[in-house]
């Protein structure tokens, strides 16, 4: 943040990951391994197995896990950095603000709603709906391997069909029974079956749906959110239709929605909608907004009284 | 065939019956009203009824497996099975089922694994290698060592036993103890447990309960487990550094005898992994009984994941429908944290809006078990009837994950980070640190939101970063750890090429260099890579090859009884407790037991002064010290002691009034400790590791008082800065002379720490050839 961020000065040592010890083969360690058979660069164990070709093995046997050092709070994804069109501590003078705009009634409403505002949106946590988490899948699982051992059928009878014709009998007897108890398993009553559960995924939706006009908490669904931009959309257009006509309605109304999502991503850092539709983002929105503030505070007297602590 | 036997089996009671005196009809009458179902008129023998024990002394041992007389081995069927679990009488121990066993037998019957017993057996008399799948919940921990038990007949099999492994110790005795009830045996006889520092078995036992850690133990002096007939490895997917060394080593052993059974039992879908490993072994899965669990993720990446999930929890207390909510975060410090600011938020949230009481409970490793109890009481009841609900929120790390089941959880919230173990060989580091979970972790803890009831699941990121960002599966512990003391362990197994041995997941190849150069430093591994005598003994203790080394050449610097104090010591949990709200009265306490000289010393003390306490609960909290980590510590130390008593390792003290009383303890810990050692930058501030040239700040919790340039660490701590915590002073030619191995200067890159073990080199030259010339 420019000049008046704290400066972290980190000094590196001369040896950090200590290369001097990595890069030296003459250690008793490095001599024992070659000893017994250890290639410099390969991973150790029995890397002639079949379960070792079956890819199961990552790459941290090679390499030793890495974990970079956290030392912060972001959450995972979040790259850091500060978002420059964030303007922090307004949300005090939204009542102000308001009303020097001209919205005296919405203001007023929005104290009344406060108390509701205070369970649905005071936490500003909003949550996209994601799968469903069923048991333990334990049909899949059984689906994938039947699916492996297909595959490994098919290359068994491919390789193996001359040689060993014994012990591919014996393998497939095993299989047929394996196979048997899978289908059992399959049958035992899991958990609800799949077209239940999608039943009850579309009722969860149709009543997000209901629910849509009161502020959906932790539960709105991405079927909601969708929803909802369309409705802002809706507005967009309506407000292009008007817009040769009532050029001042129109600004009206874009403050409006100005506003009232101020008032939405009050507290949240995370819940900013890039849907709307402002034309002027950032530092310049900020602004504008508040050259228009500034021009209609000369108007109001209300306000002006507000500014000037005079008590009417 | 199973009603033939039945049919058998009555013949022969009633046989049994008509031989018997008939004065005893009356007692059988009485005796028949404790089992439950009438399918078992006339079975009970008198001579069962543990009343009337005494009057029939040569017939209870002739015919002491009634119920499963007819049973042969590997031959049985579930529905043997369960007439045998149906009574009246007890098959392993012959005496008469209490009511409780009945009550609890209905409950086992019900569970999901009852419904597939069959099909395991079948599995299980095909295969000598089986692969187990079923979730938490699904009775497999206690159910399948009984099913095993039931076939496997150890009576008549020399009386091997059936061994079932834990991770965890708590587990295994907890889940001993349920077994004993279930089988209504008394714990430690027929049903018992092994743990480190803890054996509950007798000659009875047939079914034991153990870590994995004991069981490699056990291995170490028997290479082909003969005491066993079957080895059910238990939470495999946890992969612990015990569990995996297991695996392989039984790979080998079931070549060996093929009459061992071995099953692995795992609660997540990496099954099939498993499966690979012991040769394509068949799998048997039995699903969970965990209801739908809807899963949310924010739209965009959190910038700050507590405050987040601080929120998240309000709001899903303002909004959502009755049921508690558990929070995942990462350790100690963040939890009370969240607990604190989610008290303080929820107070507001009570006083402006209508919203019922919420109780927050923080979990975590180092709680005291009364503390961890706790997170099971009752949510608390809304102010008013009918008002809105109160509910609990347990902030817990990640042992709520899978090891602890908590009921009433419908709301989970992960931030999807844990504290993870992570081993540098480079730097020699093992630290805990931060970092993201894996998808499967992220899916079992989703899970425990449908323990009781259909849950939600929150997590603090997006889709995407689920998808891109988390890996697989979590790392196993061997990826992640010092392997010092694991390849002290499989020398001691007979295993000699490390190379090629059969890892599930084969350690990185810098690790392995690691620790088998420390071995060679401690002098337990030889320059060929044998094990040498003292490699031998050290392997004999439960312990870090270094704290094993100390301990066995104390004798030589004749502290060993202290030096045994400070082993147990450094192997217990922290032993000072230093609350955020009186962190300046705990290091007024904190001083009064410092030494100088530095922190094992400082440990010390406050064990001597620990020990001369007549009320040491009183004492330790008003000192600021854990109870618990002091009495598990002397706990311990006892152990210990009994193995050096057993290696005949000598308990010596020097004379508390001498000068070298403290000198001696000094020296000993670097006997152990010389690869941890770090020297004083000459200039500014901080220390620099010998050899390993990292720079490092002593911790400021130390009692150090001295400008000391040389030290002795015992734990080299990574966060922001590089930290070395519990230090000791010691003197630059005494490494000389204890570790002349490892301080040999000519191998030292160029610095500082070579000029200065040069000087001090010509210097004790220098004094030697002065007491010379005198």
């Amino acid at each position: 943040m420019g000049l008046a961020a704290p400066r972290n000065r980190t000094k590196i040592p001369a040896d950090p990951r200590n290369t001097h010890w990595a890069t030296n083969t003459t250690n008793f360690g490095h001599r024992l391994l070659t000893a017994h058979g250890w290639i410099p660069g390969s991973t150790l164990g029995d890397t002639t197995s079949s379960y070792y070709a079956s890819g199961h093995i990552s790459e941290a046997s090679s390499t030793g896990v890495k974990i970079t050092l956290k030392g912060n709070n972001l959450g995972i994804g979040c790259k850091g950095g500060i978002k420059d069109d964030e303007c922090t501590g307004l949300d005090i003078f939204q009542d102000l603000l308001g009303r020097l705009n001209g919205k005296e009634e919405e203001v007023e409403e929005r104290v009344q709603k406060r108390k509701m505002e205070l369970i649905t949106g005071r936490y500003g946590m909003k949550f996209v709906r994601g799968e469903m988490y069923v048991s333990s899948d334990v049909d899949t699982l059984i689906e994938n391997v039947r699916k492996a051992k297909e595959e490994k059928a098919e290359i068994a009878k491919e390789t193996e069909r001359e040689e060993r014709r014994r012990k591919k009998k014996e393998r497939k007897a095993a299989k047929a029974s394996k196979v048997e108890q899978e289908d059992q398993a399959e049958e035992s009553p899991a958990s609800p079956p799949a077209q239940e559960l999608s039943k009850m995924e579309k009722k969860e939706k149709k009543k997000d749906k209901k629910s849509e006009s009161s502020t959906p908490a932790p539960t709105s669904s991405s079927s909601d959110s969708e929803s909802k931009s369309k409705k802002r959309k809706r507005t967009d257009d309506d407000s292009k239709k008007s817009r040769r006509s009532k050029k001042d309605k129109k600004e009206k109304k874009d403050k409006k929605k100005r506003s009232k999502e101020s008032s939405e991503t009050e507290t949240p850092p995370s819940a900013s909608d890039t849907s709307t539709p402002t034309v002027l983002t950032g530092r310049h929105a900020i602004r504008h907004r508040y050259i228009a503030a500034k021009r209609s505070a000369v108007m109001d007297t209300k306000a002006l009284n507000e500014i000037f602590m005079i008590k009417a | 065939m199973s009603t033939t036997t039945e049919d058998r089996k009555r013949k022969k009671a009633q046989e049994r019956d008509s031989q018997n005196d008939n004065s005893t009809k009356r007692q059988r009458g009485e005796a028949a009203s404790h089992t439950p179902s009438g399918n078992i008129k006339s079975v009970i023998d008198p001579s069962k009824n543990p009343y009337l024990a005494h009057m029939y002394p040569a017939q209870e041992n002739e015919d002491a497996w009634g119920p499963l007389a007819e049973f042969k081995r590997h031959n049985t069927t579930a529905k043997m099975a369960n007439n045998a679990e149906d009574g009246p009488s007890n098959p392993f121990n012959n005496k008469l089922l209490s009511d409780r066993y009945f009550s609890i037998l209905e409950g086992r019957r019900g569970l999901p694994v009852a419904a597939q017993r069959n099909e395991f057996l079948n599995m299980f008399h095909k295969s000598q290698v089986m692969v187990f799948v079923g979730e938490t919940g699904s009775g497999k921990t206690t159910q399948i060592p009984q099913y095993v038990l039931f076939d496997d007949l150890p009576h008549l099999n020399g009386y091997k036993h059936i061994a079932c492994t834990q991770p965890r110790r708590v587990a295994a005795m907890s889940v001993a103890k349920r077994v004993a009830d279930e089988m209504d045996v008394e714990l430690g006889q027929e049903v018992g447990y092994s743990i480190r520092f803890e054996d509950k078995t007798s000659p009875k036992t047939i079914l034991k309960y153990m870590t994995d850690g004991m069981l490699l133990r056990e291995a170490m002096h028997d290479h082909d487990l003969k005491r066993y007939s079957c080895i059910i490895l238990d939470e495999a997917h946890e992969r612990t550094l015990a569990t995996d060394i297991l695996m392989g080593l039984l790979k080998n052993v079931a070549e060996r005898r093929p009459d061992l059974k071995i099953i692995i039992m795992s609660a997540t879908l990496d099954a099939q992994k498993f499966q690979h490993y012991f040769n394509d072994a068949p799998l048997l899965a039995v699903p969970g009984r965990t209801h739908p669990v809807e899963i949310y993720y924010t739209p965009e990446p959190e910038r700050d994941y507590l405050e987040a999930a601080i929120r998240t929890v309000l709001q899903i207390h303002a909004t959502e429908p009755a049921g508690d909510i558990l929070l995942f975060l990462t350790g100690e410090e963040e939890i009370e944290d969240a607990c604190r600011k989610i008290n303080a938020e929820v107070d507001l949230l009570i006083r402006e809006a209508d919203v019922g009481p919420l109780k927050s409970y923080a979990l975590y490793g180092t709680l005291s078990p009364q503390q961890q109890q706790r997170i099971f009481d009752p949510a608390p009841p809304p102010f008013k009837p009918g008002g809105a609900p109160g509910r609990k929120v347990v902030v817990s790390t990640n042992i709520a994950e899978t090891s602890l089941t908590i009921d009433g959880i419908v709301y989970v919230v992960d931030p999807g980070f844990s504290k993870q173990k992570v081993y540098n060989p480079r730097i020699r580091v093992e630290s805990l640190l931060v970092s993201p979970i894996s998808k499967a972790s992220a899916q079992q803890r989703a899970g425990r939101a449908g323990r009781t009831r259909p849950g939600k699941c929150f997590r603090l990121y997006t889709e995407s970063a689920f998808k891109k960002e988390l890996i697989e599966q979590t790392y196993p512990e061997i990826l992640r750890s010092n392997l010092a003391n694991t390849v002290l362990e499989l020398k001691k197994l007979g295993i000699d090429d490390l190379v090629h041995f059969d890892f599930m997941d084969p350690p990185a190849p810098e690790t392995m260099m690691r620790a088998l150069e420390e071995l060679n430093y401690l002098a337990c591994l030889d320059d060929d890579g044998n094990l040498t005598i003292l490699g031998k003994l050290a392997a004999e203790f439960p312990l870090d090859p270094a704290l094993a080394v100390m301990l066995i050449s104390s004798p030589e610097f004749h502290c060993s009884n202290e030096i045994l104090s400070l082993t147990a010591l450094l192997s217990v949990p922290q032993l000072f407790v230093r609350p955020l709200n009186n962190r300046q009265r705990a290091d007024e306490m904190k001083r009064l037991f410092a030494h100088e000289d530095g922190d094992h010393l400082t440990m010390l003390n406050v064990y001597h002064a620990f020990k001369t306490e007549k009320n040491p609960q009183a004492w330790c909290r008003e000192h600021f010290l854990s109870y618990r980590a002091l009495q598990s510590a002397d706990n311990v130390r006892g152990q210990l002691q009994r193995i050096m008593e057993r290696l005949e390792i000598s308990l010596v003290s020097t004379e508390f009034t001498q000068k070298s009383y403290y000198e001696n303890i000094r020296k000993a810990l670097i006997s152990g400790f010389f690869m941890q050692v770090a020297m004083k930058n000459p200039t500014g501030k901080g220390y620099t590791t010998v050899k390993d040239n990292q720079d490092v700040l002593v911790h400021p919790s130390t009692a150090l008082a001295k400008e000391a340039s040389w030290l002795v660490y015992n734990e080299f701590v990574l966060t922001t800065k590089n930290f070395i915590r519990t230090v000791t002073h010691i003197r630059p030619e005494w490494l000389l002379d204890i570790a002349p191995g490892y301080y040999d200067v000519s191998t030292f890159p160029k610095g500082l720490v070579k000029t200065e073990l040069e000087k001090t080199m010509d210097k004790e030259r220098k004094k030697k050839a002065i007491s010379r010339r005198r």
